[in-house]
């Protein structure tokens, strides 16, 4: 499958990030932008872009209204490797027994024709989301670019979005006993950064970003021909892509 | 007023030097010394006729052994410091460490450059306390009652946010679990004067804004 | 009862002062709190911290050998997440779930903090903590004894793994300057026959393969998707060619990994047959005429007619018979690859960790060869990485002569037999070490007959003295005499320069990303206090003063790399085809350079054991020891080339497929198929015993890690379902799995993803040792542990192969036969 991938506003944040990197003491070394460029290569253009101010990369990010969030699992390319998993744990320091992020694998066939499918599993941020309607206190929320958040200030712990989620995505921590669950990664979103899990993949199979934008890989990939969602009969409008060329399977909790 | 803050220095600081680490001769020679000793019996703190038989050289190690064993591992073994108490619904999180740290480096006080244990450990809260209650003292000789109830606050804020929240659990795990009688005397010492200092720092204060109170 | 009154307070308090004044603890003086106390106006208050500063310390892992380029985010002196660094050419900006979960070892609530002497017996597991004074000192005496003595041999250091600057400290400085070379590694329990097969053929490990650019991938025995000593440059490369650019990939392995999963083919071959499969493609390679004549006659050491010949015996029919592969498959493919031009063979333990792995490796070097897929764009590489300068030491070394295992183990162990040592300790002749020394080294789970392993560490009159360097306590580290804390790798300084996929090198380093926790102390800086105990000159006084002096030398500037964490030259062009340059007369020409003419090489031989020229012309190449050492260049025709320049033997310059040493050992010069005894004598009931890898831990260590062992703390043993129905077992159903040395008894999993003759059992888990996570002790008093210890879910530990592997060498190379033991497999 020979994809095309094409510019979009991922793309800026990746470079965001690289001007992320160099946030460390460079003055103190007393190093001059020239002693820097002399050593030269790529180095040199990453450290020349962390001139780039914040503002403009926000600016970049936040570029247009109507901009709804999306990610595409390509589980073609996904090896299964649990990286995007133990990203998120450590991103969020999310305790033992509960996930935000996990990867089911599924053995098929008979000897020798034995095969194993991937699937990595997430909030599915729907865009008709069954947990937000039932939440008392207003905690969860969508926002305007389609990530379901939570705000754990207003959190009473009643478990009722854990019981109206159908796909496992939301969790009762067991030491504060919030709700918590996926969140697309939204601090690192609004400051032009990937998720987590994007960021580390190694086979680049999630594919994240505007599905609203005609330019975005995201919304190229929706599209396609192979791609199937989670229990579409329920009406929930995952936001969750899966390139996939047979069924998925039922992707349970890992315990 | 009086309020024993010298005298109460010098307990937070022996069970400080207690907890550190391991006894070494010098300190074991001094602590039974049987005045001492005599002492602790009058307040119900009986450490045996095993603890006085036994020569200073057998006891460091003996006791060498426990406190590596109680404190240190390797494999199951009592935390000394605060963040291993701290329940998760605590809305404040779990890091005990970075707020004890702030606290005392606020204070003007720092840790030691060579000191690299955890920065709410037990020996740490109760040195402390220690100095908290020894300038409290010196400010009452001067008869600075301003900067005396100043280190009364400190010392109420820092035991009842910190040190006396966790002191029962952990004195009770270490008096359950010590096979020595020192550490597990002690441990019931620790608990018993950190709960009991937090109430007479209470009342302290209480005295001193009363008005008309001395 | 304790009883507190005021009156009772205030003589306690008076008690207290003169117990403190006789410690001889002056008033006023502190234990661990310095400075003087002020009062701010206002009071104090501390709400929690907005806006978190997260601060970045470039570094590099060490979860795994790839050791790829990390970035570490802390925050408030918190060590909170681990991503790639994407400025790193190798493994751009990505990390695997090993690497992520790098935060875990720091974090461990079971680490090690002071150095622990151990009190009662041996395994006993009752520890004091002692000083590092103490500490030194003791080991000092010990050290210093054995120099007065004359005998520093008696010294033996054992490493696991250790690399770059770390090495370089240690082995290269502090041991040499002290004077043992008895050094122990660990390659024979990982790959010693590729090794050693690589230096019979072409010279120095690693091999590259440059799947980025290649065209068809053959992958034997290698779980590339999970593992693989460059894991995630290569999964990435590979995963991107195959989804990319649609490559084919087809993976020989006995039983369906995910890189079997990910592959357009998953082909199930018999264990250890893979040599046969290889000959056999090559053979067709000859007999079809897609072979490249020009590689084969210009840099090989055979004709296309010699080897023609020697391949015909080894038809795809008989093959076929030998593994199981349909012949008309290995035909098919043999063109298919021979067509890719180029394409790039992947093997590795699951072909080599063999009877006949040496002659695997060859064969499939061979394969490549012969098709011209060598160090090519797209083909089969020479391996490139950074090259260090760093401050040297000079000295001249001893050893004991146990290294190499015993009499008859191995013909050509160029990579030591470290599975067999503690055995060579036990048999005696060649002398014992007083001092047993290991770092970063679990010999009772490394090795196979672990009860062995057991018994021969706790012996004190087998090993006097044990002195484990490790972070944690491990079974290992439980039989020592004293354990001396070691940092994790997010604590410590080194350079590093593992090999770069885009054949350009990278140059990297690993940084404290926090202080040290507790007393302990990265090890290289305890080695600089060593020497300066014992009165040694090492030229350098820390870790970090080593890494500022490489950096130095090297031409880095040490505040670019602190700040970067690598560097490469922008300007550098890949490597490839290094084989082929041509050598300049200054290059060959000069009084220390000899030309020999049996073997057309030119060689400095001042850099051999040579005393003089004179010795040195007579002795000739081949047989001047260190002879390799000195190699300068190939002449082949009128010219002079760079050539396969050698390592650990003294090739010549070709790519050698026919093998002087393997012939004057008593083997086929060609590459040949060794039948695997064992298997060739196996009842028709009885099963292989294959041992993997899986993609969230690493070896024995990294089960402590709470995040990856949340993942995978269960190895049931795989068999297949056909196999199960005629042993009466079901899935889930207990079994015992017996082999010559003993049996254990796991859970089966039966599973369609594994050849029938085979049973399959990871590696990782087992412990009985090493923290919480890994061995399921739960702390008796609760909750001690890190708030997450009572949210651990699971209780198994699963069970270790390595208990019914026996430490059997093979006999070129001496690699531990991991996959070839066959064993009885029956209901429990």
């Amino acid at each position: 499958m020979a994809v095309t991938r094409k510019r979009g506003w991922i793309r800026m944040a990746k470079k965001e990030e690289k001007v992320r990197a160099p946030d460390v003491e460079v003055e103190d070394r007393g190093l001059t932008r020239r002693d820097v460029l002399k050593m030269g290569g790529a180095a040199a253009l990453a450290v020349a872009a962390a001139s780039v101010p914040k503002d403009a990369a926000l600016a970049q990010a936040k570029q247009a209204a109507g901009r709804r969030l999306a990610m595409v699992i390509d589980t073609e390319r996904c090896t299964g490797c649990h990286a995007c998993a133990v990203a998120c744990k450590a991103e969020y320091d999310v305790p033992l027994g509960v996930w935000r992020s996990w990867v089911v694998a599924e053995d098929r066939g008979q000897f020798p024709d034995a095969r194993r499918v991937f699937l990595p599993r997430l909030c599915n941020q729907c865009d008709n989301p069954p947990c937000v309607p039932v939440c008392p206190t207003g905690a969860t929320i969508q926002r305007e670019d389609g990530a379901v958040t939570i705000n754990e200030a207003d959190c009473i712990g009643c478990g009722r979005c854990v019981a109206a989620c159908p796909y496992d995505a939301r969790y009762l921590n067991p030491d504060s006993e919030m709700a918590q669950k996926c969140d697309f990664c939204v601090h690192r979103i609004d400051q032009g950064v990937t998720p987590a899990c994007v960021n580390t993949c190694p086979a680049n199979a999630r594919i994240f970003g505007d599905v609203n934008d005609s330019n975005s890989d995201v919304s190229a990939l929706a599209g396609g021909a192979s791609v199937r969602v989670l229990k579409p009969e329920l009406g929930t409008d995952p936001q969750v892509f899966y390139i996939a060329t047979e069924e998925l399977p039922e992707g349970d909790l890992p315990r | 007023m009086k309020t024993g803050a010298e005298e109460r220095s010098r307990i937070y600081g022996l069970l400080a030097h207690v907890y550190y680490h391991e006894p070494d001769a010098r300190f074991l020679k001094s602590f039974m010394e049987p005045a001492f000793l005599a002492t602790l019996e009058g307040i119900g703190i009986d450490l045996g006729e095993y603890f006085r038989e036994r020569s200073t050289e057998a006891l460091v190690e003996e006791l060498a052994v426990e406190y590596t064993r109680l404190f240190l591992g390797p494999g199951k073994h009592i935390y000394p410091y605060e963040s291993a108490y701290r329940s998760e619904e605590d809305p404040r999180g779990r890091d005990a460490g970075g707020e004890v740290r702030n606290l005392i480096q606020a204070s003007g006080l720092d840790y030691a450059p060579d000191y690299r244990d955890a920065p709410d450990h037990i020996s740490i809260q109760l040195e402390f306390m220690e100095k908290l209650t020894e300038a409290e003292g010196r400010a009452w000789e001067h008869e600075d009652t301003d900067t005396a109830t100043g280190y009364l606050e400190i010392e109420r804020r820092f035991l009842r946010d910190h040190l006396a929240q966790w002191v029962s659990e952990f004195s009770e795990r270490v008096a359950a679990n010590a096979r020595t009688s020192l550490y597990r005397e002690m441990a019931v010492l620790t608990r018993e004067f950190v709960l009991a200092d937090a109430d007479a720092v209470e009342e302290s204060i209480e005295e001193v804004r009363t008005p008309g109170g001395s | 009862m304790v009883k507190l009154t005021r009156r009772s307070l205030m003589k306690l308090g008076v008690a207290c002062a003169a117990v403190l004044a006789g410690a001889e603890r002056a008033l006023g003086q502190g234990l661990a709190l310095t400075g003087t106390l002020k009062l701010v106006d206002g009071g104090m208050d501390f709400s929690p911290v907005t806006g978190k500063e997260r601060k970045i310390v470039p570094s590099a892992c060490w979860q795994c050998v790839a050791r790829d380029a990390i970035l570490c985010y802390v925050e408030d002196g918190k060590l909170v997440k681990i991503e790639g660094n994407p400025e790193s050419i190798r493994n751009r900006g990505k990390i695997c779930a090993k690497g992520q979960a790098g935060l875990n070892q720091v974090y461990d609530p079971d680490r090690i903090l002071y150095p622990m002497k151990r009190v009662g017996k041996r395994g006993d597991g009752e520890w004091k903590r002692v000083s590092w004074d103490e500490a030194l000192d003791e080991v000092t005496a010990r050290l210093k004894a054995l120099l007065d003595e004359g005998h520093p041999e008696k010294f033996m250091f054992h490493y696991g793994r250790m690399k770059g600057s770390d090495s370089k400290i240690v082995k290269d400085a502090f041991l040499k300057a002290y004077g043992t070379g008895t050094v122990g590694n660990h390659t024979s329990i990982c790959e010693a026959a590729k090794w050693t097969a690589q230096e019979l053929t072409w010279g120095k490990h690693y091999d590259v393969n440059d799947v980025e650019h290649a065209n068809m991938i053959l992958n034997f025995g290698c779980n590339i998707m999970e593992a693989h000593t460059s894991h995630l440059q290569l999964s990435q490369r590979t995963i991107g060619a195959v989804a990319d650019r649609g490559v084919k990939l087809v993976t020989f392995d006995v039983r369906l990994s995910n890189t079997g999963a990910k592959s357009d083919e998953w082909i199930p071959i018999k264990p250890g047959t893979d040599g046969a499969v290889i000959l056999a493609m090559a053979n067709v390679v000859m007999d079809e005429g897609l072979y490249d004549a020009d590689f084969i006659d210009t840099w090989t050491n055979v004709s296309v007619a010699e080897l023609t010949d020697h391949l015909r015996q080894y038809t795809p029919e008989w093959a076929e018979g030998i593994s199981g592969v349909p012949a008309s498959k290995i035909r098919s493919l043999a063109i298919e690859y021979a067509n890719a031009k180029p394409g790039t063979l992947v093997s590795y333990r699951g072909a080599v960790a063999h009877y006949n792995g040496v002659d695997t490796e060859r064969a499939a070097k061979m394969l490549d060869a012969i098709l011209g897929y060598i160090d090519v764009r797209g083909g089969t590489c020479r391996g490139v990485g950074a090259k260090w300068k760093y401050p040297k030491v000079s000295g001249s070394t001893a050893k004991l002569k146990i290294l190499d295992g015993l009499e008859g183990d191995a013909a050509l162990p160029t990579h030591h037999i470290s599975h067999r040592v503690l055995d060579a300790i036990k048999e005696g002749s060649h002398g014992r070490p007083d001092v047993y020394m290991t770092y970063c080294y679990e010999p009772v789970y490394a090795n196979g007959d672990v009860q062995e392993n057991i018994d021969i560490l706790k012996d004190e009159s087998l090993i006097p003295y044990h002195v484990s360097i490790n972070p944690f306590y491990t079974e290992s580290s439980a039989l020592a005499d004293i354990i001396l804390p070691d940092v994790t790798y997010l604590e410590r300084w080194s350079w590093d320069d593992m090999v770069s996929y885009d054949m350009i090198p990278e140059f990297y380093i690993r940084q404290p990303v926090l202080p040290a926790p507790g007393a302990t102390r990265q090890f290289q800086d305890v080695c600089c206090e060593l020497a300066t105990r014992l009165g040694l000159e090492l030229g350098f006084e820390s870790a970090e003063d080593f890494i500022r002096q490489s950096c130095e030398k090297s031409g880095l500037d040490f505040g670019y790399m602190t700040s970067h964490g690598v560097w490469h030259d922008a300007d550098a062009k890949p490597k490839y085809k290094a084989y082929a340059k041509e050598l300049t007369p200054e290059d060959y020409t000069g009084e220390k350079i000899l030309f020999d003419e049996a073997t057309g090489v030119y060689w400095d031989w001042t850099k051999s054991k040579a005393k003089t020229k004179e010795e040195a012309e007579e002795k000739g190449y081949t047989a001047m020891k260190y002879a390799y050492k000195g190699y300068v260049g190939q002449k082949i025709g009128d010219k002079v080339y760079a050539g396969f320049k050698p390592d650990k033997l003294n090739k010549s310059g070709f790519f050698e497929i026919s093998s002087d040493f393997m012939a004057k050992k008593g083997f086929s010069a060609l590459p040949t198929f060794m039948a695997i005894p064992e298997h060739e004598a196996m009842g028709a009931d009885d099963l292989i015993l294959t041992t993997y890898k899986v993609n969230v831990q690493i070896h024995t260590r990294s089960q402590n890690c709470k995040w990856l062992t949340e993942i995978y703390h269960s190895n049931p043993a795989w068999i297949n379902p056909a196999t199960a129905a005629k042993k009466g077992i079901a899935d889930g159903d207990r079994i015992r799995v017996t082999s010559p040395i003993g049996e254990i008894v796991t859970t089966a999993r039966v599973t369609d993803a594994v050849h029938p003759q085979v049973i399959a059992i990871s590696h990782h888990l087992g412990h009985f040792e090493y923290g919480e996570f890994a061995s399921g002790n739960k702390a008796a008093t609760g909750h001690e542990c890190v708030p997450d210890c009572h949210n651990k879910w699971w209780s198994e530990v699963g069970v270790h192969p390595n208990w019914i592997i026996p430490n059997a060498p093979d006999p070129v190379a001496g690699q531990l036969r991991f996959n070839d033991t066959v064993v009885q497999v029956t209901k429990a």
